[in-house]
């Protein structure tokens, strides 16, 4: 196990380096000179000069990316153009209403998706298979910000439950805030997982160890869930790893459309200020969330199931 | 009072930011020495009681009103001044310098005058001084706390005292009860809510979470305006809209396929569908403020005379050009589709080139495009900022970036600067007005208002024609 973690752990280190690469081009990927789109109306040719000389853009490109990747080193990604601060005390103020709203969709999409997934493959192709299928399937193909628009008018206009947007300030507040955001993210992702694993739990309540199991006289619960849930799990827990990075996304409509002051939300406000300094650290933070998510994604894999690492 | 706002500010040292959501909070904390009256046609008194101006218009001499104090309760003197003024046109951040290069030096007289002496004469400068920027800050709080750390905790002498400010989410000012207008500001404290999405703020207000909701989209006003609880306030703004030529490309050095473009478009019915009616011809480059000529005619729509302009042109038969569409904006796209339909009656063939805004800044200050989507605002009440921005050669941005030149034009441009007759003055910029339509520089589209929805139990609320508000004199009922 802990070779195999260590094997993963090599992986990673160079998709980081990959990752930093990208980060640092992204300034030099805009047609024409940043400097001048930054200043904009104003740009006399002497504060674009002044401009690129303090974005280190008068050097050369691997003098350029060794400075940027020393200062990544430090924990320095820059200083913000519009907020006149550093770029990672800004992210650092606003990861955690992402974070929350990640890991709320992500609990809420496990709590509908796995009785419902086992719902379903109990009895395959039956009216309430279909039902299920069909009903998460409209989770999955509405488009986000309608879902978040319609739950926004009934929830929080007419019927006044749910605050309309927002964030709050205290942990209890927040939690209240994020129920219909998280709800829009979870509804999302449901189907992602819900449809692996019904297909798994098919397939596992087939097998000959579920045969076996039956014919040891286990109630059929004990079948279900002790030997082929369990089985079932592991396809189901990479395909969550891998939409819970995509889902990072996802949350850039649902923070916009919530008015929820997350990270996702300062990428689109900095690309419309155009401080470029600011998009890059955001693009390193969720490339590095995705990167991290998929790394204890496969260790979780491997620890579900064994064959993997025995493999190595 | 809850007001919404569009996007996070980015800092609140008065010298530094161009955002908007920065610049309207920046003017609810700070005073100016003279500020824009509420009808935006000229200034009126603000940290100074008066100014003398002298006979040879080069010396102004601010008498500063008494008793005034910032919020950490220092008093403001012609100290606190000339260390703000100084900073606005020296600072290397300051972003507006280049409006205050005009003066020559400041001084100190005594502790409540100050004065300020220009290069030559220049009669918009009041109306300069009333832009944000030239917001008077404490010199010792700024010095001792240091420029980054003013940007997020400022203290200004404004009705509104900085509080909280959660980033993405809400800022939170609160009433300064030592303010020198007695007896305002009305309202205990002031939460800025930041709410991005259009449809989030029509929601938000419709369920009473706040009071005001700025920027409503032309397609909701018709429903909001139905709803018994809110106010629909549709307001002059200064801005205009109009499509740029790049007089350097062919065929658009030839006057008269410029002003068969102008005859070809049919405005009203671009203010009609776009702008569902909210919206005005714009007949000159000016927007709705100061200078202004309502009388001249500018461009109607008349097909008939567009195409015999177009015989008479270098292009009889028409031609191919490429409009350069700022992207991610309903109304731009919507009038570019519009345009190439009316442009196509007279033989011309427009291809629509959307690009990002920092992409269609890149490329229209580089004169590289044919024609270009453009708008603009002023940022004081004077119509001289614009004046050189977007008609004269030499003003520093080649007029607008359409590379136009009328020797004449900018003769009389530059004597409007130093001209002290008021009448006079506005004469001379109705000829302006009239000269520059007369070359059909611009193909002028129209001028838009401000849309803000505020519940009914606000008062004396009112967005201002430079796009803010003043909050000093607003109430709530209960």
């Amino acid at each position: 196990m802990r070779r195999y973690v260590l094997r993963r752990l090599l992986h990673f280190l160079p998709v980081l380096l990959g990752l930093t690469v990208f980060v640092f081009l992204i300034i030099h990927l805009i047609p024409g000179d940043p400097a001048r789109i930054m200043l904009g109306i104003r740009a006399t040719p002497e504060n674009i000069e002044r401009l690129r000389h303090a974005l280190g853009l008068d050097r050369s490109l691997i003098v350029q990316y060794v400075t940027f990747l020393a200062n990544l080193l430090k924990g320095n990604l820059g200083t913000s153009i519009a907020y006149r601060t550093g770029v990672l005390e800004v992210i650092l103020q606003r990861l955690p209403a992402t974070l929350m709203l990640i890991c709320l969709g992500a609990v809420i999409s496990i709590a509908f998706a796995v009785p419902l997934g086992v719902l379903s493959a109990l009895r395959p192709r039956g009216l309430r298979d279909n039902m299920i299928r069909l009903g998460t399937l409209f989770g999955f193909t509405m488009p986000s910000f309608w879902v978040a628009l319609l739950l926004m008018m009934f929830l929080g206009v007419r019927w006044g439950i749910f605050p309309v947007s927002g964030f709050g300030k205290t942990f209890g507040e927040r939690l209240w805030h994020l129920v219909l955001p998280s709800f829009v993210l979870g509804l999302y992702l449901t189907p992602v997982i819900l449809r692996p694993l019904r297909a798994s739990i098919l397939e596992s309540l087939q097998a000959n160890f579920v045969t076996t199991a039956r014919a040891k006289g286990l109630k059929e619960w004990e079948v279900t869930f002790r030997h082929a849930f369990r089985n079932a799990l592991i396809p189901s827990v990479t395909i969550f790893g891998v939409n819970i990075g995509w889902l990072l996304g996802g949350t850039v409509v649902i923070e916009a459309t919530f008015s929820l002051p997350g990270i996702g939300m300062l990428l689109v406000g900095s690309i419309f200020k155009r401080d470029y300094p600011m998009v890059q650290g955001v693009t390193f933070v969720f490339g590095f969330l995705i990167i991290t998510i998929n790394f204890v994604t496969d260790v979780l894999y491997s620890y579900l199931d064994p064959r993997i690492r025995m493999g190595e | 009072m809850i007001v919404s706002k569009v996007m996070d500010p980015t800092t609140y040292d008065p010298v530094i930011p161009i955002d908007n959501p920065a610049i309207w909070d920046i003017l609810l904390m700070f005073d100016q020495l003279v500020r824009m009256n509420r009808e935006g046609t000229g200034t009126e008194p603000g940290l100074a009681e008066s100014v003398d101006v002298s006979d040879d218009g080069l010396v102004y001499t601010f008498h500063l009103r008494r008793g005034v104090k910032f919020h950490d309760g220092t008093p403001m003197t012609a100290e606190d001044v000339k260390f703000s003024i100084d900073r606005l046109y020296q600072h290397p951040r300051s972003f507006f310098s280049d409006m205050f290069q005009i003066i020559k030096g400041t001084r100190i007289i005594d502790p409540y005058t100050f004065e300020v002496t220009l290069k030559k004469k220049y009669v918009p400068f009041l109306s300069t001084m009333a832009l944000f920027s030239a917001s008077i800050v404490p010199k010792k709080y700024m010095e001792a706390k240091g420029e980054e750390y003013f940007g997020t905790h400022p203290v200004g002498t404004g009705p509104f005292k900085f509080v909280e400010w959660r980033r993405g989410d809400e800022i939170v000012l609160e009433r300064f009860k030592d303010h020198w207008r007695k007896g305002m500001p009305y309202l205990d404290a002031v939460r800025l809510k930041i709410i991005p999405e259009s449809n989030t703020r029509i929601l938000n207000i419709m369920n009473k979470d706040i009071h005001v909701a700025n920027f409503i989209p032309y397609n909701m006003i018709a429903q909001l305006k139905a709803n018994p609880d809110i106010d629909m306030q549709i307001n002059p703004l200064t801005k205009i809209d109009f499509l740029l030529f790049n007089h350097l490309k062919e065929p658009y050095n030839d006057l008269k396929i410029r002003q068969a473009m102008n005859y070809a478009v049919d405005r009203k019915a671009i203010i009609k569908s776009v702008l569902f009616g909210y919206g005005e011809v714009a007949n000159t480059f000016l927007p709705n403020m100061l200078g202004l000529d309502r009388s001249i005619k500018g461009y109607t729509y008349d097909l008939e005379k567009a195409k015999q302009l177009m015989k008479e042109s270098s292009r009889p038969n028409g031609f191919k050009t490429t409009l350069l569409n700022i992207a991610g904006s309903a109304e731009y796209t919507q009038r570019a589709v519009i345009l190439k339909e009316q442009l196509a009656k007279i033989g011309i063939d427009v291809n629509i080139e959307m690009v990002e805004e920092g992409t269609w800044w890149d490329r229209i200050s580089q004169l590289d495009y044919e024609i270009s989507d453009a708008y603009m605002t002023t940022d004081i009440v004077d119509p001289d900022e614009l004046l050189f921005f977007a008609c004269v050669y030499g003003g520093g941005s080649k007029a607008y970036f359409t590379s136009w030149r009328n020797e004449e034009f900018d003769k009389l441009a530059r004597a409007t600067q130093t001209e002290t007759d008021h009448e006079k003055r506005m004469k001379m910029y109705s000829r302006l007005q009239q000269m520059q339509v007369d070359d059909a520089q611009l193909l002028l589209l129209y001028r838009s208002p401000s849309r803000c929805a505020v519940l009914k139990t606000v008062h004396n609320f009112k967005v201002l024609p430079t796009g803010n508000y003043r909050l000093e004199e607003v109430w709530l009922e209960e």
